[in-house]
Parts: structure tokens; C-alpha cells; sequence
């Protein structure tokens, strides 16, 4: 890694040529034509949406970003929308918003040019009602050869990324904070509160050239030639030597985290169908959302920075957890993500709360100790539990008497009288702090603010439901 | 320590046949250090700044300042140090400045008479901004430009499908923006590209009206619509906060709902004027294609009754007149965008004429002039130019088929004179006078053959239903008829009026009450759902109901006439016969010249 800083005054990367240009330049008179002189961003090449200043397309840009943030505002189904590829936003797609006008009509045809008969097909009508050249027989194909110089141009989904309307989840959890909390939130860091990170901020007299740092460099070999030299001290001519680099070191910091870990369990019995499933994932993009979103506030408060981007998530673990009669943990293998795992796999089967809770109980005892660890567990099922509800109840009330944060029970289309429902609130009460229950009839949004509101609601938002 | 081999020093490859430079001493040694990129200029920190000329974005009391390099200002000055030093600075540029005025110098010894044209050399974002502002920089503020800028020529670029670069502004003297990052022999031929264009601007008959300042006018536009949010806002500020809002809306021309929020303080007043006035500009764009600023408009007193045998053509400039609801800064609005409309009809209409002309011109000088000739890259300027005739299965190549007339044209013209003494000059002035008279229609109805339509491979093509199912996605798109004088026919209905329906005002007191008559020039069906919606904006505008006679076509293929009326808010359609209204009309009329002729309605 080169870490040498450009000079801050072009922007440019220095070269014997440049140099060479730029005393030139130097020694002329300043030019008579263009008084005012140029700041660094105006003479920047520009290279993406960030360099670009041209108002009227971040307008444009706006007025799709709007559309996003009242969809996630009104907890509208977030599957319309990509994640972006680093995880921390949602993005759109560039949708064209046509004005109307008169215009002559795709039903009148056109005319083209290409090989081909009478009656072969040429192409289609396309979704903004414009004539399209058929698959693969394409007008525009690429032709990347004869470009010339396309240095800087990528076109993979990444580049196309950085031009899409995106919403952090950051300000997600902020559309949808109103009346949110972390439920039961205790600190309980206290393990990781020495958590030492490596941070550039040092200087050391060793190093790589590549860190040289050259500012404080030339500071001390100025310093040193003025003990030296005296009268004869002359800055234009400063001989370097080389214990006076200095370089780019890390120094090591205490940094105090807090950490959570959410239990997503998920029933796949026969019944949870396809539109049952979204619910949860709709559900769950909000609930996740909010509390990953409050522990990288939490924890870049806690460093004595604001929370940027990359903090979004800090300090949170997922575990997603499947089961029929019996349970498994969903691991990341090149089939797929955890998370995506969970949300396609069907198995059929009966529905068993037991193994699954078992499951957590488990892990919690090897992997997240309670004394170090938040845990939130939200349990998506459509149906009763059979016959093991006894048991279930029960390992629940152990894990929180042990000081799990939040057992949330979420009912995808079913009765509010089902057996577990029903135990659930019997052993717990029907407002319980610990453990809370929902029943989602829908995939409305409505029933999606209900559910989050359920979960991760304020006592008093909670009441009001 | 690591010792760099020495190489030999290559020189950078002289551009074609050109005179090496003659420059000596000093200025070779840096000449020779300067950065060759496969041909392509160093990038655009390292310029100095007698080079840059500034390019405003935006209006004048809001502008952004973006850097252009300005090619024409490395000339001339023999005494002036600062312009030699820049010469010995940028060899590259010099080059360049070489190539403009060889091309020039040629294109004036071919016989074209252009204008003047300033190139200046931009980076690639900024001629896409351009591009996107139809070459104007100093442009009313509109998300659609935004929307433009991407979606028709920054996302093919990102997706590798390659687009041409050329922005040739009309004007005294034409302005032309290049790419930095093309390469040389690339510029090269987009220069010739530009004096083509130049040379229509001079001499084409369409574009006689044009105002020299075009861009200082389109700038004061951008102004004007600039001050009056600015004025729009100030309004805002000062009403007393006790106006009933339903007041101050129809006072000053702003949504209720706006003013409320504006009040409650959730908006700034100059975010509320300004959207305000983004939105209005909305609903004149979709009918800014209503345009004909070539005849002065009609007195009222003719559309009291239905004229059809001489209806306005400029719709807009109609309603600018005559709308009663329009508040005077919203009129000012409607005739600046059809005012901007009106100077750049001229390039819509002549789209395959100024295209052909310039491949034409391009071909001609670089293969037929030897001192245009850039031998270290011919094969791939070649290549660079053949990409501009990529065909397309569903659309027409403007640049291939203007090309192509004009070769054909020249062919047949040099059999015509085969015998004459001046052959080639005798050519050469016939066909200076087509590009003086002709415009896209003219140019395909009179010099189009059938030899050039097979040579294309062209053909109509039709969806395979008529009716409602051809407008909807995934219809299917069959060859109907490879034949001439079809094509010949379908292109002159697609190039007509600028691929504009034709549409007229043709009564303004339909019902009695001064409600707008409109009459489609039936040449094809309008895209249907575009059309009622377009109705809606124009009747907010004129403020009363609006009619629409126009024809659709069913499932059968016989167009029937149906009249599409609008109230503001929804519209709804009826059909009518055409023959029996027009002969009760002119019953009436009779009636009217016997009897009282003051019983006209209200009107307006």
C-alpha cells in the first residue's frame, strides 16, 4: 500500500514532468485570462456521482430516492428493493418518468433495416411502450475495441451501484424510529470493553518507505539543519538524512464494544408457504434493521465518534435457525448466504418448538454467554406446536430468567387462539417485558408496523396496539 | 539501489502527412517528456490556466463554474509570450489545434462555407451534461435534463455500449465540444463532423431565422425562469400569514397543500416556488412539441366559429395568448420554453439531412485530401467511423441513411455531367444546393431510391395486431413489406413536422363557453394513453374544456374518427361523424349571415 499523502494543492499524482511543469508555471506571471484560481474540485477530473456536480441529475436522483423512503417510512414490502452490495442501504432502480406528449403510436409499426423476410419477427413492444429490437439480436451491442483509452470505467454492478438512488439503513431505522426501542437493552460489554484496536495515529523513526509520513519528515530535517547550520540555514536547500524519517506507525487503543446477537427461527412445516415466508422476511428486514442501526450508534458512541456507514451492524451477530421436527442452524456455504438459506429452504414435515429452542439454548451456552451477549430471539410459525408446547414454555422461562432480552413470538396467519399462543400467554401474561406475541393475519404493511411496533416497541407504543 | 535502464527515446508518431512543428531548443526537451497516452490528452488538472475558459452551469445568479479547454486560443498570437509558452507546454494540444485548422483549411478548399466554430475540449461528464441540455450550459434548472443526462448517454456508457460524442451548437460562431479521453484521429473526424454542421447552419434555408446568440438567449431564458421562483418566493414570504391559503393560491398560482406546508414550516419558501416552478415546466414540456414560430399567430376574432380551412398551427403560442388562467409568470414560462422549442425545430427537422452531411463531408476529406490522412491509425479510425452505421432492426440509422443518399446522389449526379468540362464542380454545386433547400421529408421524398432502400436491407415492420393489443408490451413486431415505395411513405409520415403529429386549433369557443377545438392531422394514431394525459396538461393550461378530433384505429384496419375531450381532470371520448357535423356547421353559418350575427356565446 502506498500511504503518501498527493499534494494537496493539485490533486495530481507528482512526477519528475510535472515538477518540471509546474516550476515553469511558477516562475510566469499569473495569467491575465482567469483572475480567480482554480479550487481543487474544479479542475478534478470527475469520475462518478460523487465528482459530479450537476444539480440536475442529483434532483432527479432525489425525486426516486423520495419514493424509497415513504415506501420504508410506511413499511411497505422492502423486497421491491435490492440491498446494496456492502449490505448498509437499500437501492432502486433508475426508473425512467416519461412525460406524457403526442406521440405516434407503436401500433402504426416503423421502419428498420436488417436481413430477414416477410412475417420474421424484428422485435417487440417494449415496457415503455417503444419498439425493441428482439433478444439477441441486439442494435447496440458493445464494443469496447477502438474506445480508445476507458481507464476508470468499469461497467460491472458495482460501478452502476454508486449512480442508483440508495437510503442507508441507518436512516431507515431513523424513518421508522418513532416510538422504537432496543427492548431490555443492558449494558453488558463488560468482557469486551478492552477490545483493542490498531489505529494510524503514531509516528515512529522505523518503518517501510512506503509510510514514510513526509511532512513531519521535513519538519524534523529542517529542524535539525537550523541546529546546525545556524546562519547559513537555508530552506531552499535542505540535505535530507535519513534519521530524519519519520513514518506512518499504529498505536494500539482500548475500545469498549457492546455486543448482541438475534435469533431468527423460522418453522418450515408444510403450511408456511411462500407468501407466509415473505411476511417474516418483511418483518425481519425492519426488525434487523432497527436493531443493528441502534448498535452502531451504541458502540461508535461508546469509541466518542459519530457512526458512519461501515458501523452500521457493529458488535451484532445473526444466527438463523430452521426447523420441522427437527432443527438445524443455517451455516453460509457457496450454495448461499445463511440468511438466504433460511428464507428458500422448505423441508414439509410437523412442527416442533423444542429442538429449535434447544438450539439457542446451546449456542447461547458455547457462543454467547448471556453475562457478555444482548439476545433477541424472533420466532416466525403459522401453527401449533405438537404436544411439546409444555417444554417449550419452559426453556423459554429458564433462558430468561438467565437474562435473554427479548423472546418474541411472531404467528404468520393463524388464530390468536392457537395452543402456543395461548400458553405463552398464560405463563407469561399477555404484557410481559420478555416475552412478547404477535399475530400477523396479512402481508399488509399495516400488519408489518404492528408486528415491528409489538417487538421492538416503548411500553406505551406497545399499549396502544 | 534500483537503476532505471535507459531506452532510447521514440519520438510521439507525427499526425498524418502534417509539418513537424517548429519548435526548437528548450521547448523539444519538454515536448519530450510530455505524457503520451495511446494519443490521447493529459488529463485536465495538469492544463494551465490561460487555457481554460470557463463553461457557467446553471443560470447567472446561480451558476457553477466548470473548465473548458479552449482549442482556437493556441493560435495566432506570435508576440504573445503566454500563448507560445502554451504552445511549447502542450505539444498534444498544439497538434490538435493543427488538425482544426487543416481541417478547416480543407473543408473550405472541398467547397463548404461554414461559420466560425469554437471547439473547446471538455471532460466526458460534462459534455454528457451538455448533451443532455441540447448544448446549452446555461439552462433553466429541470430534473428531466438530470434524468436525460443519465439514462440516454451516461448508462450506456457505464454498460460498455459505445455512444458518439459530438455537441454542435448553432450559433455565431458554431460552438463544438469535444471529448478529452477520444482519441486524436477520432476528434479529427468529429471536427469535420462540426464544420459539416457549421456549414448547414450557414447555409441551410431552416435555419435562416436562428438568432446568432442563440446560447446568450437560451442563458437569459434560464435567467428570467430562475428570478421569477426567486420573485415567487419573495411573494410567499411577505402575504400576512392570516390569507386564507385557497387566497393566496389563486393569487399567486401555487398548490394549497404547498402553502400549508410552507405555514406549518416544513418548507422552506423557496423549496415550495421552486417546485412549484419545476412542476409547472412539467406540464409545458409534455406539450412543448405545439409549437410553428414560422407565421405570426391568427387573430381570436377567426377561431370564434370552426375555421378548418385555416387553423392555428401554434398551439402554444395560442394558449400563451389567450388562456384566461395562466398567472403572468406561468405565461412567461410557456413562451420561454416555446420560444427554445422553436430555435431548435430547425435541428429536429433536419436530423438525417445534417447527419448524412456530415459522414459525407467526413468520408470525402479524409480519404480524398492527403494532409488529412492519419496514417499510424487508419484502420482503427476506419472502424470508428463504420461504428456510427451500426443498423438497427427497429429504428432508422440517420447517419447511415443520410450517408447514403448523399452518395447515391453523388453518383448519379457525376453519370448526369459525365460529359460536362467542370464535371466535378458542376456536382459539387448541385449538391450545395440540395443542402440549401432541403429538409428531411424534401431530402427522402425527391432523392430516395429504390437502389439505396435495398442497399440499407430496409423494410416497414408492423405488430401483429392493430388496435389497443399493438400498444401493449411484448407485442410482437413482423416484416410487412420490403417494398419501396411503402417505406419511401412510412419514412415521410415518421420525419414530418420533426416526427411531431401535426396538431391545430381550430375553434375556440367549441361549446360557446371558450372551450378549445383541437384537430390531429391524421397521418397515424397517437400512442393513446400519452394522448389523454397530454389533453389533461393542456386543458390546466387553457382552463376550459378541451377537444381533441383525431382517429383511431380498431382491430379492423379502418381508422375511425373519435373526439377526446378533457376537462382538467379526466378524460373521456366519443365518436363522431365528420360529415355530418361540418355540413350542420356550415348550416349554421348560413342561418347566422341572414339572421343576427351577435348571438356568438361568450367566447373568449
Amino acid at each position: 500500500m502506498i500511504r503518501l499523502l498527493p499534494p494537496k494543492w493539485t490533486g495530481q499524482k507528482s512526477h519528475a514532468t510535472h515538477q518540471g511543469r509546474r516550476q515553469a508555471e511558477f516562475n510566469q506571471p499569473a495569467p491575465s485570462i482567469l483572475q480567480k484560481p482554480l479550487s481543487k474540485d474544479t479542475v478534478r477530473f470527475s469520475g462518478g456521482p460523487d465528482d459530479l456536480r450537476n444539480s440536475n441529475f442529483q434532483r432527479w436522483r432525489d425525486i426516486l430516492t423520495k419514493q424509497i423512503r415513504e415506501d420504508l417510512k410506511q413499511f411497505r414490502s422492502p423486497s421491491q428493493y435490492e440491498k446494496t452490495s456492502d449490505g448498509s442501504g437499500v437501492k432502486s432502480s433508475m426508473d425512467y418518468i416519461d412525460l406524457p406528449r403526442f406521440m405516434r403510436s407503436s401500433n402504426e409499426g416503423g421502419t428498420g433495416q436488417g436481413k430477414g423476410g416477410k412475417g420474421d419477427q424484428v422485435g417487440q413492444v417494449g415496457p415503455d411502450g417503444q419498439p425493441q429490437p428482439a433478444n439477441g439480436d441486439q442494435g447496440e451491442e458493445g464494443d469496447e475495441e477502438g474506445e480508445g483509452d476507458k481507464a476508470g470505467q468499469g461497467s460491472g454492478d458495482n460501478s452502476m451501484e454508486q449512480w442508483m438512488p440508495q437510503v442507508s439503513r441507518f436512516e431507515i431505522a431513523r424513518l421508522i424510529g418513532d416510538g422504537l426501542e432496543l427492548p431490555n437493552f443492558m449494558p453488558r460489554g463488560k468482557s469486551n470493553i478492552q477490545k483493542i484496536e490498531e489505529v494510524w495515529d503514531n509516528l515512529s523513526r522505523v518503518g517501510t518507505p512506503g509510510n514514510v509520513n513526509r511532512r513531519k519528515s521535513f519538519e524534523q530535517a529542517m529542524r535539525r539543519e537550523m541546529a546546525m547550520l545556524g546562519k547559513d540555514f537555508n530552506p531552499l536547500n535542505i540535505q535530507w538524512r535519513k534519521d530524519d524519517l519519520r513514518f506512518f506507525n499504529t498505536s494500539e487503543k482500548p475500545i469498549p464494544k457492546e455486543s448482541a446477537v438475534i435469533f431468527y427461527i423460522m418453522d418450515t412445516s408444510g403450511s408456511m408457504t411462500d407468501k407466509r415466508k415473505k411476511m417474516a422476511r418483511d418483518a425481519n428486514f425492519y426488525l434487523s434493521t432497527y436493531i443493528q442501526a441502534r448498535y452502531g450508534e451504541i458502540n461508535a458512541e461508546l469509541r466518542g465518534e459519530a457512526a458512519s456507514k461501515k458501523d452500521f451492524g457493529n458488535g451484532v451477530q445473526e444466527e438463523f435457525i430452521i426447523h420441522d421436527n427437527d432443527a438445524e442452524i443455517m451455516q453460509s456455504d457457496e450454495k448461499g448466504s445463511a440468511e438466504y438459506k433460511f428464507y428458500t429452504t422448505s423441508k414439509g414435515g410437523g412442527t416442533s418448538f423444542k429442538p429449535a429452542l434447544q438450539k439457542v439454548e446451546e449456542l447461547i451456552k458455547t457462543k454467547y454467554p448471556l453475562d457478555q451477549w444482548n439476545v433477541y430471539v424472533f420466532h416466525y410459525t403459522d401453527g401449533d406446536p405438537s404436544g411439546d408446547d409444555e417444554e417449550s414454555a419452559a426453556i423459554i422461562k429458564s433462558l430468561i430468567k438467565q437474562g435473554l432480552n427479548l423472546y418474541g413470538y411472531i404467528q404468520t396467519e393463524g388464530s390468536e387462539n392457537s395452543v402456543f399462543h395461548r400458553k405463552l400467554n398464560a405463563t407469561f401474561g399477555p404484557r410481559d417485558k420478555f416475552v412478547r406475541t404477535m399475530v400477523m393475519n396479512d402481508d399488509s404493511s399495516e400488519d408489518c408496523k404492528r408486528a415491528v411496533q409489538a417487538m421492538l416497541g416503548t411500553e406505551e407504543t406497545r399499549k396502544k396496539l | 539501489m534500483h537503476v532505471r535502464p535507459i531506452l532510447p527515446t521514440i519520438p510521439p508518431p507525427a499526425f498524418g502527412c502534417m509539418q513537424p512543428l517548429p519548435a526548437k531548443g528548450p521547448a523539444q526537451s519538454v515536448a519530450n517528456e510530455a505524457p503520451h497516452r495511446n494519443g490521447t490528452l493529459p488529463r485536465f488538472g495538469q492544463y494551465a490556466r490561460p487555457l481554460l475558459t470557463q463553461l457557467r452551469f446553471g443560470s447567472q445568479s446561480a451558476s457553477r463554474v466548470e473548465y473548458a479547454v479552449f482549442l482556437n486560443r493556441l493560435d495566432g498570437g506570435e508576440n504573445n509570450p503566454e500563448i507560445q509558452r502554451q504552445r511549447q507546454l502542450y505539444p498534444d494540444l498544439v497538434k490538435l489545434n493543427e488538425v482544426r485548422k487543416q481541417a478547416a483549411e480543407a473543408a473550405r478548399q472541398a467547397g463548404l462555407d461554414p461559420f466560425d466554430v469554437d471547439f473547446y475540449v471538455v471532460p466526458e461528464d460534462k459534455l454528457l451534461e451538455l448533451a443532455s441540455q441540447d448544448g446549452f450550459p446555461e439552462r433553466y434548472p429541470h430534473w428531466s435534463w438530470g434524468q436525460e443526462f443519465f439514462t440516454k448517454y451516461k448508462l450506456p456508457r457505464l454498460q460498455g455500449k459505445t455512444v458518439f460524442t459530438e455537441v454542435v451548437v448553432p450559433g455565431q460562431p458554431v460552438q463544438a465540444y469535444l471529448q478529452d479521453r477520444d482519441p486524436d484521429y477520432a476528434k479529427k473526424a468529429l471536427m469535420i463532423h462540426a464544420l459539416a454542421r457549421a456549414d448547414l447552419y450557414k447555409n441551410n434555408l431552416y435555419f435562416k431565422h436562428l438568432n446568432p446568440g442563440l446560447s446568450q438567449e437560451v442563458s437569459s431564458y434560464a435567467s428570467l425562469i430562475r428570478h421569477i421562483s426567486q420573485q415567487l418566493a419573495q411573494k410567499l414570504e411577505t402575504l400576512a400569514p392570516e390569507t386564507p391559503s385557497a387566497m393566496v393560491a389563486t393569487n399567486l398560482g401555487i398548490d394549497t397543500a404547498k402553502i400549508e406546508a410552507y405555514r406549518k414550516g416544513k418548507a422552506s419558501a423557496e423549496d415550495v416556488a421552486n417546485e412549484t416552478v419545476e412542476q409547472f415546466i412539467e406540464k409545458v414540456h409534455s406539450v412543448r412539441n405545439l409549437v410553428d414560430g414560422l407565421t405570426p399567430l391568427k387573430p381570436l376574432a377567426q377561431f370564434r366559429e370552426p375555421t378548418r380551412s385555416a387553423p392555428e398551427y401554434d398551439v402554444l403560442g395560442f394558449v400563451v395568448k389567450h388562456s384566461k388562467v395562466l398567472h403572468p409568470w406561468q405565461r412567461d414560462i410557456v413562451d420561454i420554453i416555446r420560444r427554445e422549442t422553436h430555435a431548435l425545430s430547425p435541428r429536429t427537422r433536419t436530423q438525417i439531412l445534417a447527419d448524412g452531411w456530415a459522414c459525407f463531408w467526413n468520408e470525402k476529406l479524409n480519404t480524398r485530401n492527403p494532409k488529412m490522412w492519419d496514417l499510424s491509425h487508419f484502420t482503427q479510425e476506419a472502424r470508428w467511423s463504420a461504428r456510427k452505421f451500426r443498423p438497427d432492426p427497429v429504428k432508422v440509422n440517420s447517419y447511415q441513411l443520410g450517408y447514403e443518399i448523399f452518395k447515391g446522389l453523388e453518383k448519379d449526379l457525376q453519370r448526369k455531367y459525365a460529359d460536362h468540362p467542370k464535371r466535378d464542380r458542376k456536382v459539387l454545386e448541385e449538391l450545395l444546393k440540395i443542402r440549401k433547400y432541403s429538409y428531411d421529408v424534401s431530402l427522402i421524398r425527391q432523392h430516395l431510391t429504390k437502389e439505396m432502400v435495398e442497399n440499407l436491407l430496409m423494410y416497414n415492420y408492423d405488430p401483429d395486431k392493430r388496435g389497443e393489443a399493438g400498444q401493449r408490451q411484448g407485442a410482437k413486431l413482423l416484416i410487412s413489406t420490403h417494398d419501396f415505395e411503402k417505406i419511401r411513405e412510412r419514412l415521410i409520415e415518421m420525419y414530418e413536422n420533426g416526427g411531431q403529429p401535426v396538431i391545430s386549433v381550430v375553434n375556440s369557443s367549441f361549446d360557446g363557453n371558450g372551450e378549445l377545438l383541437l384537430n390531429h392531422v391524421y397521418a397515424y394514431d397517437l400512442k393513446k394513453d400519452y394522448a389523454e394525459k397530454t389533453l389533461i396538461n393542456l386543458a390546466q393550461l387553457w382552463g376550459r374544456r378541451v377537444y381533441l378530433e383525431t382517429m383511431e384505429t380498431d382491430d379492423k384496419k379502418e381508422p375511425k374518427p373519435v373526439r377526446l375531450t378533457s376537462d382538467g381532470r379526466s378524460v373521456s371520448k366519443s365518436s363522431y361523424d365528420p360529415q355530418k357535423e361540418q355540413a350542420a356547421e356550415e348550416a349554421k353559418k348560413k342561418v347566422n349571415n341572414g339572421g343576427n350575427n351577435n348571438d356568438m356565446g361568450t367566447g373568449i
